[in-house]
């Protein structure tokens, strides 16, 4: 009981409690006929509101509502471990030894920046906001796009010392209710002290974690999230982080762009089906490249043989080893690219991409040919909505390198096959990965490769005729 | 036990691919060999033959009950399919690509993707041969590009086979129709089973008809009767004959698509024959892939060798006659005169 301790003594111990942290504050109040104990972290407390706060609750207290409680505070039994969840989630308390009590005031205030446009998912049309680094913000910016009491939201707070908030969103009468509760029971065995990125949640969702494939959609739009969540899919937000995943997903839902459903029909579905075949060139491109000059130069036309023929043998390696150079050469500039900040990024990717690029033809370590072939398949894997995506057919580019360079077609046809099995073992919170090619739903097979208009009116308005009520008008 | 369920495309799809399969780039030039100029109007005869015995099939699968004596002979009966698709695909894959390639590296390939197809999900395996639709469109495409090439005289004028040519036609034409068996195996795991499947078998057989003719009359068409002796894979000299301008060896990259299409059948056989073997015996899945794969390793090694080249053609016919015509027949009898005795008594 604190009742039997000092209030310095009290204030010691909750001190210590605190780890004597130097933005902790635990200080004594008066508090009509007895002396309170506010605590709180001053670093995300909102000060200001705090003494607005205090001065209606004790208004309140004094005017005979003992409890002194309002719609942002909340009275309960005082418990060390309770003060303790509280004030590291940016609450204050107040600690009423006399009645072991402790006041709960609802003040956290952390630094959030505006819901701006994410850098690495821009689009043309669409919403120009992105989600924040701040869980109840990513809430409201979805009820802001969803108002809609179908929509609901699902809140856990999870560790002991190290605490992780995780939302789920979805639309009630659209997401299958097993699959909601598949979710919430994997969400359950999250163990917080293991996961030191909120992105790491993939590991206890996803059902093939050894998969280059993303079994998670991440993405910080929320228009994206409310046309997931329009189609039955949940939504998890997590932390303070800005990105939401959404499950379950198919490999066609990462090849899908807003900019898709909001620019006109033939246009939407040009663009899917050139990052449809963006995936095929992105990985099969290089090997194939290798697989025509090391086995089967007799494929392609006579005089372009005679070209490739002409190059290769100015150089010194096997084409395998000149497109690992310059596979690994596009990564550290694609890396370097990313630390960086962003104008000297640029810089380097043009140092990187021409200088670099023109040196190494011209040293002879690679042929301008095969700088075409890597510099298309790095545009193709770029082409893919998802930096998930991206990276997973960026990695399996090189096994069908390997095999091409052993066994040519062979190869990637072996390779191919294999991929292909490996794509038919996945599933997403049960969804098969290729639907809907595989199992094939032709309602929605079209739907992969056109983005079909909304509504298509039957019958075209006819204008030329004249409306029944003013035909008597007309002589 | 293998739990399965499939739907009635699933079914046709996976017949579809496992009748021709391995067969597809092989086959004509045995059939006209025999058949004569009329081979494929003996083929057609052929396959009348084949819907009638799927017709029986379609009436009869409920009686289709074997002991573990005869699930033992198709067993065997697939092992030895897929060592004789394994045989051909190397013999192929010597001509065309990898003369000097050690033949145990190119089946090690080909039995890696059946076991790891195998080792996953019964659904993974049901489901291989959807990427093969797109593809054996391609297929057919090109092979419309040989039109101006085609001497239309070559199959008139019709009648000019021999009794002796027809007799022949008709048992090189069963080659085809190896794997129409499964039918009987798979027909009572498709959603709904109570529910007649005649139409689709009709629109199957049609299909399955119309391609296979197409190929060999196309092989008809375009060699001399006398030629095509010396053309063992006639589909793929046909495709390397075709000039485009984008390629120079056409028949290259159909080769491949042509061993994917081979290797999927390769490995539907294996999931049959493992499928069979769960369903008499209580043994481990893995371990009996496991066994299954490696016997498939090594065994076809020994065939692969000038001297059994004509090997599939003395085994394949004999075994699909007894397997998929006289023992289902018998089994259905023997099951069929059994219920009739106990509804009796």
């Amino acid at each position: 009981m604190i009742s039997e301790f000092s209030n310095d003594k009290l204030v010691s111990y909750i001190q210590n409690n605190f780890n004597h942290s130097a933005d902790f504050t635990a200080r004594k109040m008066d508090w009509d006929t007895q002396t309170v104990i506010i605590c709180y972290y001053s670093s995300i407390v909102d000060k200001a509101e705090l003494n607005e706060e205090l001065a209606i609750i004790k208004n309140n207290w004094f005017s005979g509502n003992h409890a002194g409680e309002s719609f942002t505070t909340m009275m309960e039994a005082f418990r060390m471990e309770r003060l303790r969840e509280i004030v590291s989630l940016g609450d204050a308390g107040i600690i009423f030894p006399e009645d072991n009590l402790l006041m709960v005031m609802g003040m956290a205030k952390t630094a959030v920046r505006s819901p701006s446009e994410p850098q690495n998912e821009q689009v043309i049309r669409g919403l120009h906001e992105g989600f924040v680094e701040s869980i109840d913000t990513n809430i409201a910016l979805l009820r802001k796009h969803y108002n809609s009491t179908d929509l609901v939201f699902k809140k856990y707070l999870f560790g002991e010392e190290k605490k992780l908030a995780i939302a789920l969103a979805y639309v009630k009468t659209k997401a299958e209710k097993e699959v909601v509760e598949l979710v919430e029971k994997k969400i359950k065995l999250i163990e917080v002290e293991d996961i030191g990125s909120n992105l790491q949640i993939f590991d206890y969702i996803e059902e093939n974690v050894w998969s280059p494939f993303p079994q998670l959609l991440n993405t910080e739009r929320p228009d994206r999230v409310v046309a997931n969540l329009d189609e039955g899919k949940i939504a998890i937000f997590s932390g303070n982080s800005p990105t939401a995943l959404i499950t379950p997903t198919t490999f066609i839902s990462y090849y899908q762009s807003i900019d898709d459903f909001n620019s006109r029909p033939l246009i939407g579905s040009f663009y899917r089906m050139i990052r449809l075949f963006g995936f095929f060139t992105a990985i099969l491109l290089p090997g194939f490249y290798i697989a025509v000059v090391s086995y089967h130069p007799e494929i392609i036309p006579i005089e372009l043989y005679k070209k490739i023929k002409q190059v290769a043998d100015d150089i010194p390696y096997r084409p395998i080893l000149e497109a690992l150079i310059l596979e690994v050469m596009i990564e550290l500039i694609r890396e370097a690219g990313i630390r960086l900040p962003s104008p000297i990024g640029q810089t380097i990717g043009i140092v990187g991409g021409l200088v670099i690029g023109d040196a190494i033809v011209n040293a002879g370590l690679v042929s301008n040919l095969m700088i075409i072939v890597v510099a298309l398949t790095a545009l193709a894997s770029f082409v893919v909505p998802s930096p998930e995506m991206n990276t997973a057919i960026r990695l399996l580019r090189f096994p069908f390198m390997i095999a091409a360079s052993f066994f040519g077609f062979l190869g990637l046809a072996i390779g191919s096959i294999l991929l292909y099995i490996h794509m038919l073992n996945l599933s997403s919170l049960k969804q098969p990965y290729l639907s809907p090619f595989i199992p094939f739903q032709p309602k929605e097979f079209k739907k992969v490769f056109f983005r079909l208009p909304y509504e298509q009116p039957r019958r075209q308005t006819d204008n030329f005729k004249v409306p029944s009520d003013q035909k008597d008008n007309v002589k | 036990m293998i739990k399965i369920r499939l739907s009635k495309i699933q079914l046709f799809l996976f017949l579809f691919i496992v009748q021709t399969g391995v067969v597809f780039i092989t086959v004509q030039s045995a059939i006209i060999q025999f058949g004569g100029r009329d081979a494929w109007l003996i083929f057609i005869g052929a396959s009348l033959v084949l819907y009638l015995q799927l017709i029986f099939y379609e009436k009869n699968y409920q009686y289709f009950k074997i002991g573990k004596f005869v699930s033992w002979l198709y067993e065997l009966y697939w092992l030895v399919v897929n060592i004789l698709i394994i045989q051909t695909v190397t013999f192929v894959l010597d001509v065309f690509a990898f003369p000097r390639t050690p033949h145990i590296v190119i089946i090690f390939l080909m039995v890696i993707v059946s076991f790891y197809a195998n080792v996953s999900r019964p659904e993974t395996v049901l489901n291989l041969s959807v990427i093969l639709i797109p593809m054996i469109g391609v297929f057919v495409s090109f092979l419309l590009l040989a039109y101006k090439d085609l001497v239309w005289s070559n199959i008139f004028p019709i009648g000019t086979s021999s009794l002796k040519q027809w007799g022949m036609g008709l048992l090189y034409s069963q080659l085809i129709f190896s794997g129409a068996e499964i039918y009987l195996f798979l027909r009572r795991y498709i959603h709904k089973p109570e529910r007649s499947l005649m139409k689709p078998l009709f629109w199957y057989w049609l299909i399955f008809t119309l391609f296979m003719t197409f190929s060999i009359v196309l092989t008809l068409l375009f060699f001399s009767p006398a030629g095509i002796e010396m053309v063992p894979q006639s589909i793929l000299y046909i495709l390397k004959a075709q000039q485009v301008t984008f390629a120079e060896r056409l028949d290259l990259v159909f080769i491949y698509i042509w061993l994917i299409w081979s290797m999927i059948s390769f490995a539907l056989y294996s999931f049959m024959k493992l499928f069979l073997h769960a369903q008499h015996h209580r043994h481990n899945k893995r371990i009996v892939t496991v066994v299954c794969h490696i016997i498939l390793l090594f065994a076809p090694l020994y065939f692969v060798k000038q001297e059994y080249i004509n090997m599939p053609r003395y085994i394949m016919i004999p075994s699909y006659i007894l397997l998929a015509i006289i023992i289902p027949i018998f089994v259905v009898l023997f099951r069929r005169m059994r219920r009739t005795k106990q509804n009796e008594g």
